[in-house]
Parts: C-alpha cells; sequence; structure tokens
C-alpha cells in the first residue's frame, strides 16, 4: 500500500533533502552512500545518462556547458527578470527564451523548461526515498521560500507533478522549520524563522499557540544568499590574481567553475576553522604557456569585511517582519536559524546581537526545513493529525487598472486560505468580455510588480457600459497559489481560472512531460544504478 | 571534509600537461580547445569519495529524532458522509440578505448560538462535540454566513480584547482548518469548510487590527449593517483615509510646520523653552489652527514664564 506514506522535499537552491516520518518521528533519508543532502544539480553526459545529486556536482567544473545548478533561482521568472539576465552571464549553460517570456534551458540540444530540471531533482529525492524505504512513495509535500510568488510555486508544483508525485502541499520553508522546532512541545511562543539559504533569504515570526502555528508575518529577499558570499570571494580571488599576473580568470568558464567552487570551500573552511587556504594548482596558463596556480590565504577578518554589507541586508528584511508583526526584537521567545550560511559564525553573531538571544541549539539548519515538511506531510495524511498551520500571503495581490496603475485586493500578510470579491463593470457599450490582469508585488505601479497573468472573463450579459456587473473573487488557498474566478451577478453565470502562465508549460505541457517521465521511470527501474538517469526525452 | 588539496588538484591529471589547463592571455582571452579532455579524465578516471563539498559520512540510517513522539490525540474524526441535517440542499444566501429559513436570525449584537465558539472564556477545555453535533454545527454557521457579522462568526462579543479574538481564531482553526478534513472523500463537507475556514481567516485579519476594527464596529452598528458584513476595499480605503486624518490631525499637515513642530519639541524637552516658543510659533504660521501646536505653544509659553521669573531678569524681549 503506497497510500500511507508520503515525503517531505525540501527542493534548496544549493541542495536538497528528503524526510518522511516514521513511528511520529521525523527522519531524514539516506542515499546509498549516507549523504543526507544532495547537491540541487543536474548534469547530462555525452551517453544519454543524466547525473543528479552530489554525482553530479562533480561534473560542474569539467562538464560545465552540460551540468546545470542553482536553477531555483530561475524556475517561475520571466526571461526579462534582472535573475534570469544575471544567470546568463555567470552561467556555464545556455540560457534561451521560450514561448510566454518563461525561460528554457539547453543541454546538448535539448531544450527544458525550469520546471522539467527541477523534476529530475525531485525524482532522485523520490528514488532516494524508495530506496531507503524499499518501496514506492507517490505523494509528497514540497518547500519552497516564503517569499516565492504564485509563478514560482505554480512552477514547482509543475515540478513535483512531472516528477510523478502527487503534491500535497507546497509549504513555505520557514514555516516547516517552524513546524518541525514546535511540534509535540506544547509551547506557547513567538518564534523567529531566520533563513538564510544558498540562493533566498527568508524571515518568518510565528506564534506558536499549542497545536496551531499562526505566521504573523513573513519578509525576505529572493535575491540573496550563501552564492552572494561565495561571489564575493570569487571576485576578490579573480581581483588579485588579475592584479598579480595581468590575467582575469573569469574570462575563462573552466577557470570561472574552478574559482567558484574554490570560493565556497573558502567559505565553509573560513567559518569552521577561522581561516582558509586557498590553492588551486594549475588554474590556468599564461600567453607564453607557463602553467600557473591560485594560492591565498582567507582569513575571518577578510571573509567578514566582505559580507558584512550582505548580513547587514539580512537584517533589514528583519526589521521589515517584526514591524509586520507589531513586535520589537525583545518580544522574540525563540530564533531559530536554517539554512547552511547560518552556521558561519558572522551570521550566528550578528543574529545574535540583533535579536539579543542566543539562536536555538540542537537544530540542524540543513535538515530542519524537510523533517517539517515531512511533519506536515504525515498530519495531512492522518485525520487525527493535530498540528494546523495558518500561514500568510508574503506579497500583496494586485489587479493592474488604467495608466498602468496597480490596485491592492489582498494586502500581504493575510492568513490564508482568504478570498476577496470586488465587482467590474463595462467600459464600452455591447463589449463581451473583460480582461483582468493579476499582479503580486508592493508597489501600486504595474511595471514594478510580478505579473501573474491575464485572465478574460466572456459569456456574461450584453448590455450598454457600466450596466453589467461582474463579480471577481480572488483566492489564495493554502499553497499560497491565486485562484480567480468571475461570476455576471445578473446571470449568476460563473468562470474560473488559476493563473499560471510564468512556466510557459500549459496544461498540455506538463502532460507531454509527465507521460514523458513515466517512459523514463521504466528505464529507471531496469538501471542498476539508481543517481543515474536515463536521459528524458525532449518535450 | 574533503581535503581542499586533493579537490583543487583533482581537474589536472597528475602529471600536469600544459595542453589540459586553460591558458589565458592578458586581452583577448583564447576559448579553450575543446577537445581539451583532460579536465575531464580524472573524474573518470580517479574514484573519490561521493560528497565533494559535503562531510562524507557512513551509512547512517536515522537522523537524531527533533521532536519526541506524536502525543496521543482525542479522537475527533471527520463525520461519516452520511449527512443529516439539510441534505444537498444549499440554500443560497444573498449576499447581505436577509436570513434563510432554518438559519438563525442575526438582529442581536450577541452571537447566536454558535455551541463550538460559545464560551470564549474556557476555550482550552472544550466539551469535545460529537462528530454528528459538529457536523451540524458547520452546516448551520456555512448557510448562515452571509449574515453573520465577524464578530458572529469569531463567536465573540463586539467587546471582545484582542486576546480574545486570537483565542478564539486559534480555536476555530483547530475545528475548521481545511487539513483537518484534507482526507475526506466527502466534497461537499470539505467545500463548507473552506467557505467558512475562509470567512474566519477574514474576520481575524479585519478584527485584529485596531484601525480596522473600530471601521468595521462603525459599520456593523450603523443602519447600512446588512451591506456592510463584509470588509470591503471602500471599508479599507475609509479606514486608512481615516488613519490618516487622526495621524494630520497629532502632528500636522504641513511639511514645513511638522519640521519646526519637532524642533520646538526638542527645544521643550531640552528646557530651552524660549527657543521652543519660537519654533512652535514658527510651525503655527504654516498651521494656524493645529490644537496640538497651540496646546504645545501655550506650555512653552508658560515654562518660559517661569524660567524668566526664576531667573530674576527685570524684562524680556517678546
Amino acid at each position: 500500500m503506497t497510500d500511507d506514506i508520503a515525503i517531505g522535499i525540501d527542493l534548496g537552491t544549493s541542495y536538497s533533502c528528503v524526510s518522511i516520518v516514521q513511528d511520529g518521528v521525523p527522519t531524514v533519508l539516506p542515499n546509498e552512500w549516507g549523504e543526507l543532502t544532495h547537491a540541487s544539480v543536474v548534469s547530462f553526459l555525452e551517453d544519454g545518462t543524466v547525473l543528479v545529486g552530489n554525482a553530479a556536482k562533480k561534473n560542474i567544473i569539467t562538464n560545465a556547458e552540460s551540468t546545470v545548478y542553482s536553477t531555483k533561482r530561475l524556475i517561475g521568472r520571466y526571461f526579462f527578470s534582472d535573475e534570469v539576465k544575471k544567470a546568463m552571464s555567470v552561467m556555464p549553460y545556455k540560457i534561451l527564451e521560450g514561448e510566454n517570456n518563461s525561460v528554457r534551458l539547453q543541454v546538448r540540444d535539448k531544450v527544458y523548461s525550469l520546471p522539467e530540471i527541477s523534476a529530475l531533482v525531485l525524482k532522485e529525492m523520490k528514488a532516494i526515498a524508495e530506496t531507503a524505504l524499499g518501496r514506492p512513495v507517490s505523494r509528497a509535500v514540497i518547500t519552497v521560500p516564503a517569499y516565492f510568488n504564485d509563478n514560482q510555486r505554480q512552477a514547482t508544483k509543475d515540478a513535483g507533478r512531472i516528477a510523478g508525485l502527487d503534491v500535497l502541499r507546497i509549504l513555505n520553508e520557514p514555516t516547516a522549520a517552524a513546524l518541525s522546532y514546535g511540534f509535540g512541545r506544547d509551547v506557547n511562543q513567538k518564534i523567529v524563522i531566520y533563513d538564510l539559504g544558498g540562493g533566498t533569504f527568508d524571515v518568518s515570526i510565528l506564534e506558536i499557540g499549542r497545536d496551531v502555528f499562526e505566521v504573523l508575518s513573513t519578509a525576505g529577499d529572493t535575491y540573496l544568499g550563501g552564492d552572494d558570499f561565495d561571489d564575493r570571494i570569487m571576485t576578490w580571488l579573480a581581483e588579485d590574481f588579475l592584479a598579480k599576473t595581468r590575467l582575469d580568470l573569469r574570462a575563462n568558464r573552466y577557470c570561472l567553475q574552478t574559482l567558484k567552487e574554490a570560493a565556497e570551500r573558502a567559505k565553509i573552511d573560513v567559518g569552521r576553522h577561522g581561516k582558509a587556504e586557498i590553492l588551486c594548482e594549475a588554474i590556468c596558463q599564461d600567453a607564453s604557456g607557463k602553467v600557473l596556480d591560485l594560492r591565498e590565504t582567507l582569513t575571518t577578518e577578510n571573509f567578514n569585511r566582505m559580507v558584512m554589507d550582505l548580513v547587514q541586508r539580512t537584517f533589514k528584511v528583519c526589521d521589515e517582519a517584526l514591524q509586520s508583526a507589531r513586535l520589537t526584537a525583545a518580544d522574540v521567545d525563540a530564533v531559530i536559524l536554517v539554512g547552511g550560511p547560518t552556521r558561519l559564525p558572522i551570521v550566528r553573531n550578528s543574529v545574535r546581537h540583533y535579536f539579543q538571544k542566543d539562536p536555538m541549539e540542537g537544530v540542524d539548519p540543513d535538515q530542519v526545513v524537510a523533517m517539517g515538511a515531512a511533519l506536515q506531510a504525515a498530519a495531512l495524511l492522518n485525520e487525527k493529525s493535530a498540528t494546523f498551520l495558518v500561514d500568510v500571503t508574503p506579497l500583496s495581490l494586485r489587479i493592474g487598472t488604467v495608466g498602468g496603475f496597480a490596485e491592492k485586493i489582498i494586502e500581504k500578510n493575510t492568513p490564508i486560505p482568504i478570498d476577496r470579491s470586488k465587482t467590474f463593470t463595462t467600459s464600452r457599450d455591447l463589449q463581451e468580455k473583460v480582461k483582468i490582469r493579476v499582479y503580486q508585488g508592493e508597489s501600486n505601479r504595474v511595471d514594478e510588480c510580478e505579473m501573474l497573468g491575464e485572465f478574460e472573463f466572456s459569456g456574461f450579459k450584453v448590455g450598454y457600459r457600466g450596466d453589467v456587473k461582474i463579480e471577481v473573487t480572488f483566492e489564495i488557498n493554502t499553497d499560497g497559489i491565486v485562484h480567480v474566478s468571475a461570476a455576471d451577478l445578473d446571470t449568476g453565470q460563473k468562470t474560473s481560472t488559476t493563473i499560471s502562465l510564468s512556466s510557459g508549460l500549459s496544461e498540455a505541457d506538463i502532460q507531454r512531460s509527465i507521460a514523458d517521465n513515466q517512459a523514463t521511470q521504466l528505464q529507471h527501474a531496469a538501471a542498476s544504478t539508481p543517481e543515474v538517469f536515463p536521459e528524458l526525452p525532449s518535450a | 571534509m574533503a581535503d581542499p588539496k586533493d579537490n583543487s588538484s583533482t581537474p589536472k591529471a597528475p602529471s600536469p600537461t600544459p595542453a589540459g589547463i586553460p591558458r589565458l592571455t592578458p586581452a583577448v582571452p583564447e576559448p579553450v580547445d575543446p577537445a581539451a579532455s583532460a579536465p575531464r579524465a580524472p573524474v573518470a578516471g580517479a574514484p573519490r569519495p561521493p560528497a565533494a563539498g559535503l562531510p562524507a559520512m557512513p551509512a547512517v540510517p536515522k537522523v537524531a529524532p527533533l521532536v519526541p513522539p506524536v502525543p496521543p490525540v482525542p479522537p475527533v474524526r471527520p463525520p461519516p458522509p452520511a449527512r443529516t441535517a439539510g441534505s444537498g440542499t444549499a440554500v443560497p444566501v444573498a449576499r447581505g440578505g436577509t436570513p434563510v429559513p432554518g438559519v438563525p436570525k442575526v438582529a442581536s449584537v450577541l452571537p447566536p448560538a454558535i455551541a463550538p465558539v460559545a464560551a470564549p472564556a474556557a476555550p482550552l477545555a472544550p466539551a469535545v462535540p460529537t462528530a454528528l453535533e459538529e457536523r451540524a454545527e458547520l452546516e448551520r454557521l456555512f448557510l448562515g454566513l452571509d449574515g453573520l457579522d465577524y464578530f458572529e462568526v469569531l463567536g465573540l462579543p463586539q467587546a471582545a480584547a484582542p486576546a480574545d479574538i486570537k483565542r478564539a481564531f486559534h480555536h476555530l482553526s483547530r475545528t475548521y482548518h481545511p487539513d483537518r478534513f484534507f482526507q475526506s472523500s466527502d466534497i461537499a463537507l470539505r467545500a463548507q469548510v473552506h467557505s467558512v475556514y475562509k470567512r474566519v481567516t477574514e474576520a481575524y485579519f479585519v478584527l485584529r487590527d485596531d484601525a480596522r476594527r473600530k471601521k468595521y464596529l462603525a459599520d456593523v452598528s450603523g443602519p447600512d449593517r446588512p451591506r456592510k458584513l463584509r470588509f470591503d476595499e471602500l471599508a479599507e480605503a475609509e479606514t486608512k483615509a481615516a488613519v490618516k486624518k487622526e495621524v494630520a490631525e497629532q502632528i500636522g499637515t504641513h511639511p514645513k510646520g511638522r519640521q519646526f513642530f519637532q524642533v520646538g519639541l526638542g527645544d521643550l524637552e531640552a528646557g530651552r523653552f524660549s527657543a521652543a516658543e519660537r519654533n512652535i510659533k514658527l510651525a503655527l504660521t504654516y498651521e494656524p489652527t493645529n490644537p496640538l501646536y497651540l496646546a504645545k505653544l501655550e506650555e512653552a509659553r508658560a515654562k518660559s514664564y517661569e524660567e524668566f521669573k526664576r531667573s530674576g531678569k527685570g524684562f524680556r524681549i517678546e
């Protein structure tokens, strides 16, 4: 029987993790080598095999153009967004524009949508769980950064479906961490989750009242994470090398990847030992053919100076979250750190200083989110479950009006699920359809908000302008996903839609991807090494 | 943690041949020979521990449990699909319209008998209702939803304290959270729970905010009550305007006036009374009728006079 279990997946920018509740206790599932976190990297090999996880990460340098990573930064984004432009300049893999301004990746002559790439990572997590448990798994709760907008959530949900998972819930990462902390503790506390991941920063403030987990506010920065710390070290290494040798390592993709790896390692070392020795032997050769090494020593002081402004930026977000929750740092009972970069002493010390409180010990920042997701998955399957999550919407929902303005419909930090109606009327006589554009963001100008989609309503009673009354209901469900429905107040005719444009995947595309995936799953079952996936046929 | 030295040297072959290493020229970077297979070769050739940048762990079957096992839960099950009350007749209630037969009337200020929340004073020990009672209660709430104001939805008197609002919300979350009915195959039940819970969150969102609550209370106490049961965008806009007006009355509407007034207040606090008097007078030139400014001016004047008297000087220049 497969129906009574469900896994929790933390789909991270750099690392992913999978967990399940066994006998009421969340357990992180290891892969065959005992690894508990798995790089969110997909590498497409020449012979058609696809590597996912830590094995694929080794290929970032050697097989740079066909190894994709940090795709969570791109999922659910438009091709013209800043994040995509930045990725195009630094990522070794090819980024293309798809339909509806969506983003596509080209690897070895095949074009993939971002949900398809994420699906490969999710499928790996599913396979790890299945191997560890010795039984098939089909249901999952997948976490996303709290500050993800509707497009990003939809795309993640699509990825889950393509991976062959029944996605029970899209859960916010900080909320999952809070659940993992507060589950079964029977406390009444206000807690802060400080979640600095590989690519995103989130902070959520929750009030735990025994079994009710109420999110009071959430704030975040989807452009801030551990990768930015690595970038600083990389820039420093490259500038130094340039000054010494007049060679720019960033001009070559192989050198750039070597630098990136060295920077990440240096960051971890400096956090652990207070000092990092960086040595990249034979990183390049100069014009005369002389082989050069890169040698540097990174001290804590130096490192702290490089990243201090990034750390400070997180506290601006904390200020915002506290203000929305109408609390001060002194009202907080506990601070929980989530995400690998929070192991860095500079982050821990700054958090301690800001909240005047020691962060909670005994919480593994890499695993707590997956464990919370597993708890929620178990709670959803169990009718007698005794935890209730009341989350909030991180961004205001708006509609476009005349003159490029965006009018607020549902304010940010409103508890969900919620709905709100607004009555529209026609602007011309005999108008047959109305178009409603839906946005998310904190600006009252549409061009500064993220467009979620366009929604057309027709089939209402045709009449003089201003005579027709159309009631449009905007609903945010427990996944944080937006639904729009409209009804003609006179005739009672109804229509509804889930806005989803940004992944650029229509329902037909998704169905095709699912079918492709099922075909590959059969091959996968035949393959003896579970971490190697047969190549997906292009959609 | 893998040894950094070990890792960094992987991309090259044991005895480095310059051919395999990217060659950089100062001005224009020369593209690496795509055929240069040297960097790739070691990966295939030299087997490494699987964890590249991670602590290599031996097969660890389980992580230490973070939380104790689930405590036993009182068996509160959603009722069986067999419906007792009003089977299948979902009576549409006109928005803000007249009460539907069979639905408790809502004219009174106090909440009608909403059993599970009628006693918010002792919410920690609610009598566990049976599945059938719970179902009937849900049905009643669902059908009457559009006739209830937010206080009635939460089962609270209009004078409820903020802590009670929170308590009632948490209590209702335990009862009507859609997650509780996630596995239920009864679609009608799930739809009802969803509608009811959405209204609960809406009520909580409005009532937990002092400004919104004040405005809402005025709305539902007025003659327009049937149309004002839900807090709509108009009410939202009016609330904002009211808050803005209040703030303006407090600290002034003119930016220059506000600036001088702030400086004047600073002077007043620091004991420079004549300076305070001067600055507040300047602020009053921008807003001659602001009551707060006038009051503070009086205060500054009085204090400045006292100081003058204490100092014993003969005269002062206005």
